[in-house]
């Protein structure tokens, strides 16, 4: 059992060190701190009136990001989509052919 | 009696935009706003951009602000909380800025890779007694709602209703925070 702290005493020493602590010298803001603290909110007006007003509300603005993520998923799934299809080795014969007049009836020993 | 009538006009004022009303709530409050984010946080610039973001909420939702809890009350509620992320976010950056060491990062020649413990903020540069640097330094150790009620109670001389409207928390859980806190302390400093 500790005494020091369970005595009246004791206590009222701790409780006389805690007050003495609140009421240590403090420092104040600088001067002119609502001249700069003025400053910070014109740019922040400033800077977002550069924003359309739907990207200033946190909502908007990561709807607005989904949105293109999801048009960037669409699009990129479209053009591999479009490769596979594509992907077929008779028609890139016959675009080789027409490239190069070729007759596909003609044989090499002919 | 004419102090709430009087705040009632001035919240009136702040809601309209009022130039002078803002002036007045800044310059009224901005030395408490300051004091008890530096109790907080560890250095007065960082103290200061807490100030600053706490008048600038202020400012800009004051239109929202239903008057169920005090002019003071709010002030004091934006700084602790705004305070508190703004160390939590330091102490984070100081994990990560341990990590980089580990593997050898180093992005600033100039500064050490994570910020050394420093308790000498211009407050404690104030205090010439060792036994007020040992308490700062105790209660910087406290857990966060410890520390503020701790703050509000012994420096901002705010009652158990006080605290207790700024931590949105019974006054009952006000009395445990402060005696877990004085319990803390009396083990971490040495017997007056």
């Amino acid at each position: 059992m500790n005494e020091s702290t369970d005595k009246p005493n004791g206590s009222d020493r701790w409780e006389a060190d805690f007050r003495q602590w609140g009421q240590r010298p403090q420092p104040e803001p600088r001067p002119f701190f609502y001249t700069r603290l003025r400053s910070r909110l014109d740019q922040s007006v400033e800077s977002a009136v550069w924003l359309p007003f739907w990207l200033r509300k946190p909502a908007y603005a990561y709807a607005a990001l989904t949105l293109l993520v999801l048009l960037n998923v669409g699009v990129v799934s479209g053009l591999t989509s479009s490769e596979i299809s594509t992907d077929d080795p008779g028609a890139t014969i016959t675009a080789f052919q027409d490239e190069y007049t070729i007759d596909s009836f003609v044989t090499a020993y002919e | 009696m004419t102090e709430p009538l009087d705040e009632t006009t001035r919240l009136d004022q702040l809601r309209q935009g009022h130039e002078p009303a803002f002036r007045w709530l800044v310059e009224t409050y901005q030395e408490r706003v300051f004091r008890t984010a530096l109790a907080i946080v560890q250095t007065d610039e960082e103290a200061e951009d807490v100030a600053q973001e706490v008048f600038m909420e202020v400012y800009q939702t004051v239109g929202r602000f239903r008057g169920e809890a005090s002019l003071a009350t709010w002030l004091y509620r934006l700084t602790t909380s705004r305070a508190l992320k703004k160390e939590r976010d330091r102490k984070r950056q100081k994990r990560f800025g341990f990590m980089t060491s580990l593997f050898g990062q180093n992005t600033d020649n100039d500064k050490p890779d994570y910020d050394p413990p420093d308790f000498q903020t211009p407050g404690t540069l104030l205090e010439t007694d060792e036994q007020i640097r040992q308490i700062s330094r105790a209660v910087a150790s406290l857990a966060d709602s410890q520390r503020v009620a701790f703050t509000l109670f012994y420096q901002e001389e705010l009652s158990y209703q006080e605290i207790a409207d700024v931590l949105q928390t019974s006054i009952s859980a006000v009395e445990s925070l402060l005696f877990r806190a004085r319990q803390r302390l009396r083990k971490k400093l040495p017997a007056p």
